[in-house]
Formats: C-alpha cells, sequence, structure tokens
C-alpha cells in the first residue's frame, strides 16, 4: 500500500517564521509577555540545530529500526483518514508518557531540559529544542507503535502534525480557550507546564490531547492569581547554544565520577532531576513539599514578609 | 527545502538572523540591573529558606552575594538579559579571591563558571572575598 507523507515540518518552517514575527509585533504593541534579543537567538539555534543534529546518523538509526520492526508487526494498519487520526490519538498518549519520563528521569531530562531552559515564554522557546535525546526516545517508545502496525511512515507524518500543533501554544498572547481547554492541550495550559512555580511543577505533560493530564492526575490548571514563572529550577547563566544543550549531561558526568558507589552513580543518572544520595539537593517534589510546609507555616504565623524580604542585618 | 544541504542551512541562517535583527530593532535586547528589590525577590523565589544577611550589591548592577543570617550559606544572584538568577553555595565550597576591587566566584557551574562582583574598593573586595572564602 503506498504511505507517502509529506513533510509537515519543512512546510510549516516558513509559518512559524510569519508567526513569531507577529508575536513580536504584537508583544511591541501590547506589551504583554516578554521577549529578549540573545533568548530568542539562542532558542533559534537550538531549533536549527535540532534539525540538523539527526543528519548525524541517529535518524536514519531511528527508520531502519522502524522498518525492522514494521516487518513484525500484530495488524496491517492500513493508509486511510480514520488511521491517521488513530495513530495522532496514539502516538499523542505515547508522547505523554515519553514527556513525563523526560521530567522524571534525570538522562532523559538532561535532553528535555533545553526546552525549558529559557526564562521566557514566546514562540521562539518553542523551537528551543534538543541536539540529543530525541534517538532514544524515539526508538523506546516509537517502536512499539510500528509493533503493533502503524506505518513509520505514517508515525513520522503524526509526529511532525504534533509538533506543529504544540507550536503555537508557547505564546502569552492568547488567554483561556473556553471549553476548548477540556480536551485540548493550550496557551494557558502549556504555561503551567513551563512554569517554576512549585504549585505548578510536574504538571500538563500533553502534546495535543490534555486528557492524558486529566485521566493521569498530573492536571493543573493556570490561574489568575499566580502568574507562572518560566524556566528551570536553577535557570542557566549563559545564552551559548553549546552550553544550553550538553550543561546537563556535563552535570551528569561530573556527578558520576564523584559518585562513591555504583548505585549513586546510578541515582544520579537515572533517578529524579535534583536526586542526590544525601539528599542536599531538591526534586521538583522535595521543593513541592517545602512550598507546601512554609505555606502551612505561612498560614498559622504572624504576617511576617518573606524571609529574603526581611531587612539585611 | 531545497534538497541542498548547505544551501537549506544559509536559508535558516538567514532566517535566524532576520528574527533575531527584528527582536532587536523592537527593543528587545534588554540587560536587568541587579539591585536590592529585584535581587530580594528572585532569591525569595528561587530559594524561600535561605535567609540574607549582609549583601554586596555589585557597582556595575550586574550580580549580587547575600551571605545567610546564620553564616553558613552565600546565595549569588546575576543577570541574564533581562532575567536574574541564582546560586546558593555553601561558604567556603567555592574559590572566591579577590581582583583589584573586584570579587571573583569561580562557581564552577556548567552554566555559569564564574562570577566578578565590583566591590567599590580593594578593602571591600578583600574583606568580601574572606568572607565568602568561609
Amino acid at each position: 500500500m503506498d504511505m507517502t507523507f509529506p513533510d509537515v515540518v519543512t512546510l510549516a518552517v516558513p509559518g512559524f517564521v510569519l508567526l513569531v514575527l507577529i508575536e513580536m509585533a504584537v508583544w511591541r504593541v501590547t506589551r504583554r509577555g516578554r521577549y529578549e534579543t540573545r533568548d530568542s537567538a539562542a532558542s533559534l539555534l537550538m531549533g536549527l540545530g535540532s534539525q540538523i543534529a539527526p543528519l548525524f546518523g541517529g535518524g536514519a538509526l531511528v527508520f531502519a529500526v522502524y522498518v525492522w520492526a514494521y516487518q513484525y508487526r500484530l495488524f496491517d494498519i492500513p493508509n486511510t483518514w480514520w488511521a491517521v487520526v488513530l495513530a495522532f490519538v496514539v502516538d499523542d498518549f505515547r508522547y505523554y508518557w515519553w514527556h513525563r519520563i523526560s521530567h522524571e528521569r534525570r538522562w532523559f531530562w538532561a535532553s528535555h531540559i533545553v526546552h525549558h531552559s529559557s526564562q521566557h515564554y514566546n514562540l521562539t522557546t518553542a523551537l528551543r529544542q534538543t541536539w540529543t535525546g530525541q534517538i532514544i526516545g524515539s526508538l523506546l517508545f516509537k517502536t512499539p507503535l510500528v509493533f503493533l502496525g502503524f506505518h513509520p511512515a505514517m508515525l513520522i507524518f503524526v509526529g511532525g502534525l504534533n509538533l506543529i500543533y504544540q507550536f503555537w501554544i508557547h505564546t502569552e498572547q492568547i488567554g483561556r480557550m473556553g471549553p476548548l481547554e477540556w480536551i485540548f492541550n493550550t496557551p494557558s495550559h502549556h504555561r503551567v507546564h513551563h512554569a517554576t512555580n512549585p504549585r505548578y511543577l510536574d504538571a500538563n505533560y500533553a502534546g495535543a490531547l490534555i486528557i492524558w493530564d486529566r485521566m493521569f492526575g498530573t492536571f493543573v490548571p493556570e490561574r489568575d492569581d499566580e502568574k507562572p514563572r518560566y524556566g528551570i529550577i536553577k535557570n542557566l547563566g549563559t545564552f551559548n547554544p553549546f552550553v544550553i544543550s550538553f550543561h546537563e549531561w556535563f552535570g551528569i558526568a561530573r556527578d558520576v565520577k564523584n559518585a562513591k558507589s555504583a548505585r549513586e552513580a546510578f541515582g544520579y543518572m537515572f533517578g529524579a532531576p535534583g536526586w542526590s544520595p544525601d539528599g542536599s539537593r531538591l526534586t521538583s517534589k522535595m521543593i513541592k513539599d517545602r512550598w507546601n510546609r512554609m505555606r502551612g507555616e505561612g498560614a498559622t504565623a504572624s504576617a511576617d514578609p518573606p524571609p529574603a524580604l526581611q531587612p539585611a542585618e | 527545502m531545497t534538497g541542498n544541504l548547505y544551501l537549506d542551512l544559509l536559508i535558516s541562517f538567514g532566517g535566524v538572523a532576520v528574527l533575531v535583527g527584528v527582536s532587536f530593532l523592537l527593543g528587545a535586547w534588554k540587560s536587568a540591573t541587579v539591585d536590592e528589590a529585584a535581587a530580594c525577590e528572585r532569591l525569595d523565589f528561587d530559594e524561600p529558606d535561605f535567609r540574607p544577611g549582609e549583601w554586596l550589591f555589585s557597582h556595575d548592577g550586574s550580580a549580587a552575594v547575600a551571605i545567610s543570617q546564620d553564616g553558613a550559606e552565600a546565595a549569588f544572584v546575576f543577570a541574564l538579559g533581562d532575567g536574574l538568577a541564582t546560586r546558593r553555595v555553601k561558604l567556603g565550597a567555592v574559590e572566591v579571591k579577590s581582583e583589584g576591587d573586584k570579587v571573583a566566584a569561580r562557581l564552577r557551574d556548567p552554566s555559569k563558571w564564574s562570577l566578578k562582583l565590583a566591590a567599590g574598593s580593594p578593602e571591600e573586595a578583600v574583606r568580601w572575598a574572606g568572607r565568602l572564602s568561609g
């Protein structure tokens, strides 16, 4: 059967450029949201690099594995419109778990952290993509769908559609979207995902459909009384794309080198981001616990200002 | 695209240059100033259980450092573009020395290897380097 699909991501690039220009113009007029030239440059170069990275052999390897796996498929899923819709939904489900694990295990986070490393949230942030790790993710999480019977070309096509969908939600120019918020991932839901406010940590992993977060208990709505603050727990000190791309891998290598046992080394690689054997660093769960603790104390204590706002002695 | 890798790359870099240029022209090139209000606000968000005692604000507005009230830790706050970032360290855990009227700290963080603060005078720089060295 014919399984030819267009390269939708490449076709969408002029649209990406146009939308970024429009968003910049809107930002200039409304001053809603934030833009910073060097931050945008870093994001755009990361996006460009992410398109070049698979050319170093990884993309071909992934496709070869898909082709091999397709020989052993369970079902013959035809090239029909309903199969494409089904593939999109199943692939979106796959994306949810891949994304969630990318936040919960440092090995995968080392790659995905790139996308969260900007303190800004605009359409250029959508293009701040990793140069590493997509291969592992594709192999681990998409290959089962190939075994199921989805043609590799169809999966790449719907994956591209999902990526395009996720582009436009990286904006502060769009508020809430009414009933669409129930089913779809929206700018509001994804702002929460990019926020570092303890309330918002580890939430809204969805690609296109927010229903997965609602089903698996990771949905957190955006609140009017708490504006998201974007970035990562320890924000970067550079706009250098190479440092952005590899800093967490460097951190893992240094921790593993200094590990006192194989167990520690394993924990540094595959534990939650922020894991340390003595608990001296903070995982997102510990940050949330601290926040809940301090909030509880704040509710019962006097109206003292927060610690860092108290006058210096 | 065109099918020619080098031409595609050239077009892509051109596109990036255009977008960066437009953002510059629209006034998006901004640098934050690390003053007391900004530093305290950022530190309170990043490290809510850090209780700052004495502060040193770099005279060029690029960074600040606070020593905790219990004297065990320090928190560096520095600007990156229009945003601020923080690094919390145990006193003595990072190498700090004075260089003229500046305090130079080697944070050894992969994305922020070192940091300099203009202390105002060589004497102040020596004093702060001594305090931060634990």
